[in-house]
């Protein structure tokens, strides 16, 4: 029998005619096209929800014990920061102070005199002289914050805040505040708009009920930065023993991890976008199967003259499980970029983080290569009746 | 006609043509599916409204949706009260609090409290006690420290059926009832309790300053709810400072929070686009079939014309063929997205629910792919030359 690497017989049988290759090709990419947009909606949400957790300039978080979700206010004494400061390997640790409740801005720009409700936003603060945020424009202007009552104003704030701009006086908590500068970070199911201040200005809009001036004694998050070269895991270990149980200390990893744990089951979106996904998956295969089994029943003649001529069933097996894995591979490079185009399109126009990380990439690639063997798998059948008698009959 | 064309050209090969309306089931199947989500996300928005009896209602101008109501001064109330039209006003309290998870982690959190005077009959009953007598649950109520939990909240809030105690903002409550209203995206857990009990889980002050307040009118005054507010606005703008109170009809309301939901966060602009990638898997999938069913009978065609029958008799055949495969597929497609749609509500508290408009609607649109799809793959047909084939 003859060595069957000679003849790239799957290649070509897909390739010979070049219109129909384009067509099938778009039509594998239209599968996997669907399922990267259903993916990326998925992500887009739960990502969105972790944008700030991820601009935290540090690897280790702390929180108070009962911490579940970032807009729930829980606190911890910042005593806590201060013992993890003397854990080794922890270069330093800086209190944030969170608040998305009470917190109201109202457009006090807005012309109509009616329309000027007021709307909360969330407020993020911490001490201007520590780079607590890996933001190039917040830090830009951490200086700015420095001023009481000055503020930063996030561009992805929704409309119903109004303008946003530098320079502008607004309402905030019932206090006149300054937007100083703008910077970008986005909005998600807790939020529609963030503002970023100083601890001191936190301290003067948003003061302790019960004792004002212990405000700034009780933190949100607690970001721990470590000196360079240190293993987080042991890191980890050592800030933990330095500290008493009724705080929790996690990576940045596993903090996003809860914080997205928390919107996946609190919203119904996992069961509509593992339906959108498995979707795609099935509007694929079907394309897949319509293409392969149409290209084997065309070259039917062609496939019981191999047979005729000697060659087995398992290599005719193996030529259209090779031109289904070559269909895969041509339909999802154009579905990855025009997925691609679009999730650039959302960002800029919806403004939802649309990420293509390696990870999603290999999942869909695997997805495809999965849908695709499946269908070629099931037009096999036919080669194997392929009987040279009847097709010279 | 003499001869069933169509019928036996759907007979001839019957695994094909099961193929065939399966490719159509599907692709119905999809735009049910992704409406319904859409749907869902709408009829989310507005569970708290459909679940309560008013025709007008009072708000806090900073009102957000029902789950970030805001407040206002209870004076109001009794300001809209003096009006002729109106039969009756309820305060109603809207407020967070911090549920005691009643397991070993002992975990605290945030749950959706909504308060209300016994007296008042607040509630369209039939809608929220559906799995008990609503009077029972209601007259449990009057017992200080007592709520009603709702039966769409989640897992992670602990063992919640009736008779668990447990703490509720430091204070002790027990649950000796469920009722069901339904949560969204704007929270995931709910109770019920007694404007009583909701003072002292807060404060006596929290009794002045109510989230909403329902307006019922005099059944003569119903039909005519849009004037009365726009007379009670009147009222109650002029004496006050205009941007401490609104007021809505149920109709306005309603849509204000569908608004807020599907305009102004992201969960709108995702399910519109998945609709309408539905809307364009399902065209292609009922061309692919139904084109194909042509293609295959080609020669048949070609040849009915060549002995002399009109391109109207054709159309006329595809058009009936693609009108039987529309209608055949649809049936599968509305039983299996029935039995999705109670997953979804059983799994992931989705509020899927099948309207007679989203049926009907489906249906109409699948004929009319169906019948698009037919006439445009019929083209190849009319062009097609009998000397040719033979």
């Amino acid at each position: 029998m003859l060595p069957f690497t000679r003849v790239p017989l799957a290649w070509l049988n897909l390739t010979h005619d070049k219109r129909r290759l384009i067509v099938r090709a778009l039509g594998v990419a239209f599968a996997v096209f669907l399922m990267f947009v259903e993916l990326g909606f998925w992500n887009a949400l739960l990502d969105a929800s972790v944008e700030l957790i991820e601009q935290f300039n540090g690897e280790l978080i702390l929180v108070s014990k009962a911490h579940y979700a970032m807009a729930v206010k829980e606190q911890f004494t910042c005593r806590r920061l201060a013992q993890a400061r003397m854990a080794p390997g922890v270069r330093a640790a800086f209190p944030v102070y969170l608040e998305y409740t009470s917190s109201f801005w109202k457009d006090t720009g807005s012309p109509e005199p009616r329309r000027s409700s007021s709307h909360p936003i969330r407020v993020i603060a911490f001490d201007p002289d520590q780079p607590v945020l890996a933001n190039p424009a917040v830090n830009a202007h951490r200086g700015d914050l420095k001023i009481l009552f000055n503020v930063l104003l996030d561009t992805k704030s929704k409309r119903e805040y109004g303008e946003i701009e530098a320079g502008i006086d607004r309402e905030l908590a019932q206090q006149r505040i300054h937007v100083a500068d703008t910077f970008t970070l986005g909005t998600n199911f807790a939020c529609d708009g963030s503002v970023i201040m100083s601890d001191l200005t936190y301290a003067e809009l948003f003061p302790n009920e019960l004792s004002p001036d212990a405000t700034l004694r009780l933190a949100d998050v607690g970001v721990i930065q470590l000196k360079p070269g240190t293993d987080v895991e042991t890191a980890r270990r050592a800030v933990r023993e330095v500290l008493p149980d009724d705080v929790a200390v996690y990576t940045k990893d596993e903090f996003s991890d809860i914080e997205k744990k928390y919107w996946q089951n609190a919203t119904p979106i996992g069961f509509i976008f593992q339906f959108g996904l498995c979707m795609g998956f099935i509007v694929g295969g079907v394309i897949c199967y319509q293409i392969i089994s149409t290209d084997v029943s065309e070259h039917l003649a062609e496939f019981a003259t191999l047979k005729a001529i000697g060659y087995h069933n398992r290599y005719l097996n193996w030529t259209v499980l090779r031109e289904s894995l070559w269909l895969a591979m041509l339909g999802f490079v154009p579905g990855l970029g025009l997925s691609w185009l679009l999730y650039r399109a959302l960002d800029a126009w919806v403004g939802l983080p649309m990420y293509l990380t390696p990870l999603r990439i290999l999942l869909i690639f695997s997805m495809t290569a999965i849908m695709c063997v499946l269908s070629g798998l099931l037009a096999l059948r036919k080669v194997r009746t392929a009987d040279p008698a009847e097709v010279f009959g | 006609m003499k001869t069933p064309l169509v019928l036996l050209n759907l007979l001839h090969q019957p695994l094909r043509t099961l193929v065939a309306l399966l490719g159509v089931a599907f692709a119905i199947l999809l735009v049910f599916m992704q409406l319904g989500f859409y749907g869902s996300a709408e009829t989310a928005s507005t569970t708290i409204y459909n679940a309560l009896d008013f025709d007008l209602v009072l708000l806090s101008s900073n009102y957000l949706n029902t789950t970030r109501p805001r407040s206002f001064p209870r004076n109001r109330v009794y300001q809209a009260l003096q009006h002729t039209d109106v039969a009756s006003v309820s305060p109603v309290y809207i407020d967070w609090q911090t549920w005691r998870i009643r397991n070993r982690s002992r975990q605290r959190r945030a749950i959706l409290v909504i308060a209300f005077n016994l007296d008042e009959p607040v509630w369209l009953r039939e809608r929220v006690f559906l799995t008990q007598p609503a009077g029972e649950c209601l007259r449990r109520l009057h017992t200080p420290d007592t709520v009603l939990m709702d039966t769409s909240t989640r897992d992670y809030f602990g063992p919640r059926q009736p008779g668990i105690e447990t703490e509720l903002n430091q204070t002790t409550v027990e649950v000796v009832g469920q009722f069901t209203i339904g949560t969204g995206y704007g929270t995931d857990g709910m109770i019920l309790t007694s404007d009583r009990t909701y003072a002292r889980l807060t404060s006596p002050q929290a009794l002045d300053q109510p989230a909403l307040g329902l307006i019922k009118l005099k059944p003569e005054a119903r039909n005519r709810a849009a004037s009365v507010k726009k007379d009670l606005a009147r009222t109650l703008y002029t004496t006050h400072p205009r941007d401490e109170v609104h007021i809505f009809t149920r109709d306005e309301i309603e849509q204000r929070d569908r608004d807020y939901w599907m305009h102004r966060t992201s969960v709108g602009v995702i399910f519109q686009m998945g609709v309408f990638v539905a809307c364009i898997v399902g065209v292609i999938f009922v061309y692919q079939v139904i084109a194909t069913d042509i293609t295959d009978h080609f020669a048949q065609y070609a040849t009915l014309k060549a002995i002399g029958y009109s391109p109207w008799y054709l159309s006329g055949v595809v058009l009936r063929q693609a009108l039987a495969l529309s209608i055949l597929g649809y049936v599968p497609a509305l039983l299996v997205a029935l039995v999705l749609y109670e997953l979804g509500r059983e799994k992931a508290n989705l509020l899927l629910s099948m309207t007679w408009e989203r049926a009907v609607g489906v249906l109409v649109l699948s004929i009319a792919m169906c019948s698009l799809s037919g006439l445009l793959a019929l083209r190849k047909v009319k062009a097609a030359d009998p000397a040719e084939l033979f």
